[in-house]
């Protein structure tokens, strides 16, 4: 190649999820015609989230204080704790605007072929939240996957008895047409069908 | 319809590309850069068929180090392994005999593909059974090395349990749908008294949890439908073991049939047939039979080296040379 320095940075680009070698050459030599500034910012972009945002103490979402802004916040509801794999997923949630209860971040799911053992999720601080503070019910919105299910059924188990724990329903996306749902959505949602 | 042309002539060849085209992946091989003639970028298979009265285009395009594309009637599918759900296909092929003489894992395979395509819903449940036992298995194995425990295994014993389940039920369905009609397609064929047979334990979380010591030493789950067999059976006889060659094909054939059968009665739409070198091995008389029964199954394409081996005019008649397509004589 023409400089070790480029090398590093297309090595370093290709780290990163969705990004092959030829992607990251584009990215790499936009980055070079760009103006400095507009580089640096990139560059001190990844330094800031990289220093300032941590773990929320309580629920585990990204935050850059102590507490994150939906633990703080005093309007919320703090009897309901809605249960998902990853900060990603709780915008998702948060999004819908329907959600006004607090969260809980497991950093992942249950996954025995890759390692992931409970011990490796925040199921512990989960339950300490439970037992403490006055929690009445648990949505369990992990993803509807196989491991995503496996951690729903084991923290399902472990809360049984000591909160109502309840599960997102599945079923056809909205707006959506039947002709393009999957055979799998479209079974799940006529076995799951409701009388109107 | 008949394809006829010497040894090495590319007969088979003009079948696999059928089944891609129609299909999205080959019978023969997993790896789709196989199918691109050796040294070349890419390939394209474009096929205008008649589906029922309505006209069905395909397009499927294979390229070295790209993923390949299928279209239907233009609109770009997400996968080429779409096309499964919307063109159904059944191929015989020498190699076929495996799923009467093969081992146990041959026939799970065959059968949990013929439930698929039968159940288009059910398709991914022999995956997804494979993926729960996977992790039980990895977690039994973390529990022997003392890095996961019994409570974390729960969870994956009841989803392999369930799908245990839901497999054992749904395998059970695809086999009784498909027995009496590949008892009496045997029958025509001369294979009296032939018989499809499982038995299998539906797998439940007590029962595993009842074998679990046993599950930890061997660090993998030792029952289950993943560890089933379908018996094919001619009276008594098992015919893995006690069949001919030619009882063994004959199975295999009447396997089909049986197939194509529930394919139209399933969908409305019969399957197309690809035969491959289906007639080498028959006397006259089956041959006779087979040839007579096929025009009821839609469309069916069989290869042979010598015109002569069909006992009845084919419909068409596709001749193939080496090096050059093929010419369609009649």
């Amino acid at each position: 190649m023409v400089s070790p320095a480029i090398d590093n940075l297309v090595a370093q680009l290709t780290r990163l999820p969705g990004v092959g070698t030829r992607t990251a050459h584009r990215l790499a030599f936009h980055l070079l015609r760009a103006p400095k500034d507009e580089a640096l910012a990139l560059a001190s972009a990844v330094q800031d989230v990289k220093e300032r945002v941590r773990f929320c103490k309580e629920c585990g979402n990204l935050t850059e204080e102590e507490l994150c802004s939906i633990c703080e916040d005093a309007r919320r509801d703090r009897t309901i704790v809605c249960v998902v794999e990853q900060p990603v997923d709780l915008i998702s949630v948060e999004r819908t605007h329907e959600y006004r209860g607090l969260y809980h971040v497991l950093g992942g799911a249950l996954s025995p072929l890759d390692g992931v053992e409970p011990e490796h999720l925040r199921i512990d601080e989960l339950l300490g939240r439970v037992e403490r503070n006055g929690i009445e019910e648990v949505v369990l919105a992990t993803n509807p996957n196989m491991t995503g299910e496996a951690t729903a059924a084991f923290l399902a188990d472990r809360l049984r008895g000591r909160v109502r724990v309840t599960r997102l329903a599945s079923g056809l996306p909205v707006g959506g047409d039947l002709e393009y749902a999957d055979e799998v959505t479209l079974g799940r949602a006529l076995s799951g069908r409701r009388e109107i | 319809m008949l394809v006829v042309g010497p040894n090495g002539a590319g007969k088979t060849n003009l079948l696999e590309s059928l089944h891609v085209g129609t299909q999205g992946f080959s019978p023969r091989t997993r790896n789709d850069a196989n199918l691109i003639r050796f040294g070349r970028e890419g390939a394209r298979i474009a096929l205008h068929g008649n589906r029922a009265g309505s006209l069905v285009e395909l397009n499927v395009v294979l390229q070295v180090g790209a993923a390949k594309r299928a279209s239907l009637n233009g609109a770009r599918l997400q996968a080429a392994e779409q096309l499964r759900g919307e063109v159904a296909t059944l191929v015989f092929t020498p190699d076929r005999l495996v799923v009467v003489k093969g081992g146990p894992a041959a026939r799970r395979a065959y059968f949990d593909r013929a439930l698929g395509r039968g159940t288009p819903t059910q398709a991914a449940l022999p995956v997804e059974y494979g993926a729960a036992l996977a992790q039980r298995n990895a977690s039994l194995r973390g529990i022997s090395l003392g890095y996961s425990t019994r409570e974390a295994l729960r969870p994956w014993t009841e989803r392999v349990a369930d799908l245990g389940a839901k497999l054992v039920a749904a395998r059970r369905d695809a086999i009784a749908a498909l027995e009496p009609l590949f008892a009496a397609r045997a029958g025509e064929l001369g294979l009296a008294d032939a018989a499809l047979r499982y038995e299998a334990d539906s797998p439940s979380a007590e029962s595993l949890e009842a074998r679990l010591e046993r599950d930890l030493d061997r660090g993998a789950t030792g029952a289950g439908p993943h560890l089933d067999d379908v018996e094919i059976l001619a009276g008594a006889r098992d015919l893995r073991t006690f069949g001919s060659q030619g009882e063994q094909r004959l199975a295999v054939l009447a396997l089909l049939l049986a197939e194509a059968e529930l394919v139209r009665e399933r969908r409305g739409v019969p399957p197309l047939l690809l035969l491959d070198d289906v007639l080498s091995e028959l006397d006259p008389e089956r041959r006779r039979i087979l040839a007579e029964r096929l025009p009821a199954y839609g469309q069916a394409l069989i290869t042979t080296a010598s015109a002569t081996a069909l006992p009845v005019e084919p419909n068409q008649l596709v001749e193939v040379e080496a090096g050059e397509a093929g010419t369609v004589l009649r």
